[in-house]
């Protein structure tokens, strides 16, 4: 298969994103970006993004210059139940964030985007990550909330790492992780600095950044490649990557040595970790393409390591020059169209002698021409076992999808069951007076069982990236929400659990209803919170329980999200019941509070 | 996750623990302290030196060394690898007593090692004192150094709550093993001390193996022919080839140390010359030659699992393979696979670990049934007295009978495990489990153990609490006790009954009750066996009323078929015909009035 239709994108556009990124970084590296002139009839626009040479331009601080998300920017990026946010190098973040405000970008990318246009971003080097964070931004405002049909593709070339696991995580969940393709050359010293603290390389990052901007003096300087600063800074790159990497494999081969978490709790390593779409360039015009992250992760380290320590001198060197040399290995790639796509992973020979079929030894050859070995093999096929297991754990889910469907209607049952009564089925269930207050509590019992099991395989990351983001999921986790959490309220109040524990809300909710809470307001880029109708009832009960003149504004609001709530259908109606709590509740609150309530014609007209 | 395809991820760990720099740090720390006490004179016995420093980055770092300790060998050839067993140190064991476990109530250490601490006792209790809270904490030694610094480590960990996430790192150098069997397995009860302990051994040293090999060589045997076990983790490290991998299944590394002693005897026996082994050069050389690739001879099968591949390459980066040569080769093969399925063995036990959560849901179901059963039986006298004196009736009750002692049988079972788990596992250990599964299992005690009452006394049985108490029931009630905050005091501030009887002996006090009234009611009852029922009847009344006082006891108590009641109607009979009873009490008061009737 042909590298461009691996990916998806037009051969040409990548030339072109190589062409005009080296071009951004070697003609006009004082502009904050530069447009490919492309006439008015032509239907793709190309932004590419110069890099920056300050060390501080890399890392804003010690060790490793991380800092959370700006999630107003990018609302995506975070884990949706666990809501954790990610982590972005804050010196790149903060550069895209001023070029934002302070540039025509906004302008010039909405012109392209009224022309219909398939946008592309591209950077060299520290300009890679501005174009990942551009493209992101372009995903978050223009595609994700405003439905625009041609996404943007981000093209890098030798790209420094950007973001954390959930970074990652994240763009995989959205389904956006294919719209970023990274190119790094085999020894490129570049994509693998970030694994390194700032204290340990700082004297050498400062040499590798002369010799590799265009505007120092030191561009290319033969005695800065060959420094000992130089060397010795790679080797601690290296070896920094190499803890990175194998602490990422002992989590992926499931290590069970505890003595891993102990040596962990000593030292800090680095957070970033690759998203997207990877090409690694062995040099002599073949390319590896993968896109687990994982796995990712690990050649990053395997691909650059030395075959013999004689080689250091000139590896060393080339890990300079291999920064510099993209559009060669690019154009080198394109002509020889020897493309290995690993994406299975699991069936990657262990032994580089492989002697059986054509394909397996081209396999052989390409995975040789990177340099990796049996024991990077082993880390390979450990991130591929991971992946499988985890498709496995979303099949095994899934299965669970007609219990679960089974049990929500007998909760259903049971609710029409009280309305016939006139009774709501929060007051039926919290006094368990009958045999169907009974067996709904049993079915209650049995979903949180199931509800329980995901939960934990999420809190553990081991479901598959997209899972949260599964409409079928998200439908069946609100009904569930809506339905069965009443229940686990009036359960909770029946047994006065609230005298000990405190309110529901704060300290008692069950994960499996924050969970699936969020997954809603996710997908329908609600405000965090707003959908707490299936807590309708908690509310309730704290209010009911104090005076009203304590809680007057708190009643106010209740009242004007209940309208909503029941407008909508996202409350049952069985609330308004005249004798249930809510009701009792309400006609006693003072009557020129209710004469003035938005609720008053709802309550009247029962 | 089960995962059907294992790695055992030895070279990984091995990689990462050596790119952290806490070996080299160490090692800087002991080299340190050896070139101060170079100036002793061999001929002393062995003592105990230490040094402590601030290192930044990476911690406290605490380094023994025991001088004189110019050639390790010899050393160690004077103190021979006697192992000394529990009771013959009298201080030294009582300072370890911790580590004794239910299923490993003895065991036995290396008796040099054991004499030298005890003897060192106030030293180490100041430095124990000094820095047994500091964090991060590494603790270092070579060789009988190494052992001292197990021996504290272990010291440490006795203090150190289970859930404490930052625990001391001890890493030893070319040292002695400690224990025996029964050590070994008391510490890989609880894993994450055996996470603590990183021994650091170059196949070229004598020490270590000197514990594994002195009365033979190279056997099919997994266990040590001298006793020892290994405790922790063992990075083996190739000074040749700058490489390293991590075992932890012991008997892997016994059956390692033994391949590697059979080569370095041939070589020993050559060169006769004993000559400390340089860990300083070896760490240089690991940390140079990382980002150097390392392949060995290739691997030819093609469909080798990774646990198998893993083991092969593992033995070539630390040099045992090469050692073996071309006549070793079968020996190699048959290590491997032994080192192979031992190691596969080990993960899945190790995977499998009882996971009490999982079930915890199920277990609520059952307890749902119970609490239902208690609720329709209010029309039947309560739960207790219905379950006591259940009479075959229509269809449907048997059936519902039956479920109920289903569902009492799962919970019992359940809890029963998780108990005797919990009771196994060493006292720390244990507690911090207790103190997850209690809310629960107090629960579970308060709902079903009136109902193994109310059988024992259907039977016709009497004093329940010192004959029939089953263990569990008493363990889950000491522990629930044990787990109240000191100052807290007793929850008094209830302001309604609480669905449960707090005390779930609470019928069995009853029924005892109960029979000391039919003592007093029987003319033929000896004096002693009535004096002894009345003052066990006024003992109940004041039990009972402090119950009352803090709405302690659930309301079906008072039910009018309740033994509760019926004990009071017999009770209060009984008073007004014998005398001998105080003519007041607030019980008799609050029950004469029916002030029950109001408590709720």
């Amino acid at each position: 298969m042909a590298l461009g239709d691996s990916i998806g994108l037009k051969e040409e556009l990548i030339k072109k994103a190589c062409n005009l990124a080296m071009k951004a970084h070697l003609k006009s590296p004082e502009k904050a970006y530069i447009w490919e002139k492309t006439t008015r009839s032509s239907t793709e626009a190309v932004c590419a993004f110069p890099g920056t040479w300050a060390v501080t331009d890399w890392y804003s601080r010690m060790p490793f210059g991380e800092t959370k998300i700006n999630i107003a920017l990018f609302p995506s990026l975070k884990s949706i139940g666990m809501d954790e946010l990610a982590l972005v190098n804050e010196a790149f973040s903060s550069r895209f964030e001023q070029l934002l405000c302070n540039s025509q970008l906004e302008r010039e990318v909405e012109k392209a985007l009224s022309d219909r246009k398939q946008i592309v971003f591209a950077g060299h080097s520290s300009g890679g990550p501005i174009a990942s964070l551009a493209t992101i931004w372009f995903l978050e405002k223009y595609v994700r909330t405003n439905n625009y049909q041609k996404p943007p593709y981000c093209v890098t070339f030798g790209s420094p790492l950007a973001g954390d696991r959930i970074f990652s995580h994240a763009l995989r969940r959205e389904n956006w992780a294919r719209y970023f393709i990274h190119f790094v050359t085999r020894y490129d010293i570049v994509p693998r600095v970030m694994f390194s603290p700032l204290s340990s390389i700082e004297a050498g990052l400062q040499q590798i950044l002369l010799y590799t901007s265009s505007k120092s003096p030191y561009f290319q300087n033969e005695s800065i490649g060959n420094s000992s600063g130089v060397t010795s800074c790679f080797m601690v790159v290296m070896r920094n990557a190499s803890a990175v990497a194998s602490h990422a494999a002992c989590h992926l081969m499931g290590c069970t040595n505890l003595l891993l978490e102990t040596v962990s709790s000593f030292i800090e390593l680095s957070p970033y970790r690759p998203f997207g779409t990877y090409i690694f360039c062995t040099g002599n015009g073949k390319s590896v393409i993968l896109q687990n992250p994982d796995a990712i992760l690990q050649l990053l380290f395997y691909s650059a390591q030395l075959s013999s320590e004689t080689e250091i001198a000139r590896v060393v060197y080339r890990s300079l020059n291999d920064n510099l040399s993209y559009e060669n290995d690019l154009q080198d790639c394109l002509e020889m169209q020897n493309v290995v796509h690993l994406n299975n992973l699991l069936e990657l020979p262990l032994s580089s002698h492989a002697n059986t079929n054509d394909e397996a030894a081209q396999l052989n050859t390409v995975l040789n021409d990177l340099g990796l070995s049996s024991r990077a093999r082993l880390c390979l096929r450990a991130a591929g076992e991971l992946e499988r297991q985890k498709i496995q754990n979303q099949v095994n889910i899934d299965s669970n999808r007609d219990s679960i469907r089974k049990g929500l209607n007998e909760i259903q049952g049971y609710q029409t069951k009280c309305e016939v009564r006139k009774v709501g089925y929060y007051d039926a269930f919290k006094l368990q007076k009958d045999i169907n207050d009974f067996n709904a509590n049993v079915k209650r019992l049995e979903l949180a069982g199931i509800w329980d099991e995901i939960i934990e395989m999420l809190k553990r990351c081991e479901l598959p990236d997209g899972f949260e983001a599964r409409k079928e999921w998200i439908e069946l986790g609100t009904m569930f929400r809506r339905l069965v959490e009443p229940l686990d309220i009036a359960n909770y109040y029946r047994h006065l659990k609230h005298e000990d524990t405190g309110p529901y809300m704060v300290r008692a909710r069950p994960k499996r209803y924050r969970f699936t809470q969020r997954w809603l307001e996710h997908a329908e880029k609600m405000q965090a919170g707003s959908s707490s109708e299936s807590c309708f009832w908690a509310e309730v009960e704290e209010l009911r329980a104090k005076p009203f003149e304590e809680m007057k504004e708190k009643v106010v609001s209740l009242e004007r999200r209940t309208l909503n709530w029941i407008h909508d259908d996202h409350l049952s109606r069985d609330v308004l019941f005249e004798e249930s709590t809510f009701c009792k509740w309400w006609r006693n609150l003072p009557p020129k509070h209710q004469s003035e309530s938005c609720i008053a014609r709802l309550m009247n007209n029962i | 996750m089960s995962q059907s395809c294992k790695f055992s991820s030895g070279l990984e760990l091995a990689n990462l623990v050596v790119n952290s720099e806490l070996l080299h740090r160490s090692w800087d720390a002991i080299s340190d302290l050896e070139k101060r006490s170079r100036t002793h004179v061999p001929d002393l016995p062995l003592s105990v030196e230490y040094k402590d420093s601030e290192h930044p980055g990476v911690g406290t770092i605490v380094a023994f060394a025991c001088p004189p300790s110019s050639v390790n060998v010899q050393q160690l050839e004077r103190v021979g690898t006697d192992l000394v067993s529990a009771d013959e140190i009298a201080g030294f064991f009582s300072m370890f007593d911790f580590v004794r476990t239910k299923v490993n109530p003895s065991f036995s250490v290396h008796k040099a090692a054991a004499s030298l601490f005890s003897s060192h006792m106030h030293l180490l209790s100041l430095l124990k004192e000094k820095h047994g809270n500091s964090r991060p904490l590494i603790i270092t030694g070579q060789s009988m150094g190494g052992s001292i610094a197990s021996l504290f480590t272990l010291w440490l960990l006795g203090d150190i709550p289970t859930k404490a996430t930052k625990r001391p790192l001890c890493v030893t150098f070319g040292s002695p093993l400690l224990g025996d069997r029964n050590f070994q397995n008391a510490i890989s009860e609880r894993p994450t001390w055996n996470s603590c302990f990183l021994h650091v051994v170059s196949p070229q040293d004598p020490i270590p193996k000197t514990f594994v090999s002195s009365y033979g060589y190279l056997s099919n045997s997994s266990i040590s022919q001298t006793g020892y076990m290994p405790v922790g983790t063992f990075l083996f490290c190739s000074e040749r080839d700058g490489d390293s991998a991590c075992f932890e299944e012991p008997r892997s590394v016994v059956q390692l140390m033994l391949a590697m002693s059979s080569e370095l005897e041939e070589e020993q026996r050559q060169k006769r010359n004993f000559q400390n082994v340089d860990y300083g050069l070896i760490l240089e050389r690991l940390k140079r030659y990382n980002p150097v690739r390392k392949e060995y001879s290739p691997l030819h099968q093609s469909n080798i699992n990774p646990v198998e591949a893993e083991t092969m390459i593992q033995l070539e980066a630390i040099g045992v393979k090469r050692l073996q040569g071309n006549q070793g080769n079968r020996m190699t093969t048959s290590l491997i696979a032994n080192v192979a399925s031992w190691t596969e063995d080990y993960l899945t036990q190790r995977r499998n670990i009882f996971d009490p959560t999982k079930k915890l849901n199920d277990i609520k179901i059952d307890m749902a049934y119970l609490e239902w059963y208690k609720k329709v039986s209010v029309e039947q006298g309560g739960y207790y007295d219905s379950y006591k004196l259940w009479r075959w009736k229509s269809r449907d009750e048997i059936k519902s009978r039956h479920e109920i002692m289903k569902r009492k049988r799962i919970l019992t079972r359940y809890w029963r495990g998780i108990v005797d788990e919990a009771e196994q596992m060493p006292q720390k250990e244990g507690l911090a489990f207790r103190t997850r599964g209690l809310y629960a299992g107090t629960n579970y005690r308060r709902m079903v153990e009136p109902l193994d009452i109310a059988e024992y006394y259907g039977e016709g049985k009497k004093d329940y609490l010192t004959q029939g108490r089953p263990k569990h029931y008493r363990l889950l009630e000491q522990w629930l006790n044990e787990d109240k905050q000191p100052g807290t005091g007793n929850r008094n501030s209830r302001s309604k009954a609480c669905s449960l009887t707090e005390d779930s002996c609470f019928w069995a006090h009853v029924e005892e009750a109960t029979i000391c009234c039919n003592v007093l009611k029987d003319g033929q009852s000896s004096l002693k066996d009535r004096e002894t029922s009345r003052k066990r009847l006024v003992e109940f009344e004041q039990y009972a009323m402090d119950l009352i006082n803090t709405y302690s006891v659930s309301v079906e108590v008072f039910l009018e078929q309740s033994s509760f009641m019926q004990w009071w109607n017999g009770y209060s009979e009984l008073i007004d015909l014998i005398g001998g009873f105080l003519c007041q009490s607030p019980l008799r008061d609050f029950m004469k009035n029916k002030r029950y009737r109001n408590y709720a």
